[in-house]
């Protein structure tokens, strides 16, 4: 439990933002076809990597709160990136239900 | 149970700087231990790599015998202190005693200065406020070590003998690494302690030592 709770408190670092653009890609793929999936997908992982950069650029200062936790950095990145990229793939699915 | 955390043959190099090359040290659990030096000597690297945050191009650091390679570290071996601010600021005082599964009515009964702000997020805090948090949550969690970088920097004086109070109590069940440039505050609360000097630790025992060796009054350059 408290191991999910500081992955979470982790991933609010760039959630929103990436949520928020997983929507955009869900948008753009639901007004534009399955046709354009390829690009979607490069815009998100060309995103999320700029997220990366600058969430461990302003954030890194957070590190031993986690690690002295027992969550080092490549944990919470493995972890919270997976989940990231599981909602966005699971979007894109139900988007192209949708349409 | 004693533990002991040997340090040894530690190299690191920044750009292109030699910053350790001849570093030993050890702590058993029951003392603290000092290490001295001045601005840019490496005393804040050294912490780093024993914590694992910092890669070293040569390393053996060892904690009862045991290697510990790579850069992951058991919060049951160390707990590690950095210099800077290091708790997520939109935490409060409560959350962050509940991620250290720690006590928080005896912090507060220690400092109840925080009886009134335990609820408030860390940001709205003081520097000083927020380092006796980050000072005690390391200091007083489950561990074998304790590495601390700079504890007595933000603190009033008062404090900074509560502090001192509460290194001597946690000492007792580990071992404690301690740099400071209050190198007074660090002789009291340590039993051993190293100077480091261009790359290499000296053991001290005084300030005689420490003027010897020109970390103090100016007795001799680097």
């Amino acid at each position: 439990m408290r191991t999910i709770r500081l992955l979470l408190l982790f991933y609010q670092f760039y959630a929103y933002i990436s949520l928020s653009l997983s929507l955009i890609c869900a948008y753009i793929l639901y007004t534009n076809g399955a046709g354009i999936f390829a690009i979607v997908f490069w815009f998100k992982i060309f995103t999320l990597t700029t997220i990366v950069y600058f969430v461990h650029h302003y954030k890194r200062k957070t590190y031993p709160y986690f690690k002295n936790l027992g969550l080092p950095p490549r944990r919470l990145w493995v972890s919270t990136l997976t989940f990231d990229f599981v909602v966005f793939l699971v979007l894109v699915i139900l988007t192209l239900q949708l349409r | 149970m004693k533990s002991l955390l040997e340090v040894d043959s530690i190299v690191v190099e920044l750009g292109g700087r030699k910053i350790l090359h001849d570093v030993y040290l050890k702590n058993e659990s029951g003392t603290a231990t000092g290490i001295l030096g001045r601005n840019g000597t490496g005393k804040s690297c050294l912490l780093q790599v024993i914590s694992g945050g910092l890669s070293p191009s040569q390393q053996s650091i060892k904690i009862d015998g045991v290697a510990l390679s790579g850069s992951y570290r058991s919060p049951k071996d160390l707990q590690y202190l950095p210099q800077h601010h290091f708790i997520p600021t939109a935490l409060t005082t409560k959350a962050v005693f509940r991620d250290f599964r720690l006590d928080i009515a005896a912090f507060m009964r220690e400092f109840p200065a925080f009886e009134t702000c335990y609820r408030q997020p860390l940001k709205q805090l003081s520097s000083g406020e927020r380092r006796l948090i980050e000072l005690y949550v390391v200091l007083t969690a489950p561990t074998k070590f304790c590495l601390l970088d700079e504890p007595f920097s933000m603190l009033a004086p008062k404090t900074i003998e509560q502090i001192k109070q509460l290194i001597r109590r946690e000492k007792s069940n580990k071992g404690i690494l301690v740099t400071d440039h209050s190198y007074r505050h660090v002789l009291d609360v340590c039993e051993h302690a190293y100077l480091i000097r261009e790359g290499k630790t000296y053991p001290v025992t005084s300030e005689e030592d420490l003027e010897a060796l020109g970390y103090i009054r100016g007795a001799s350059s680097d």
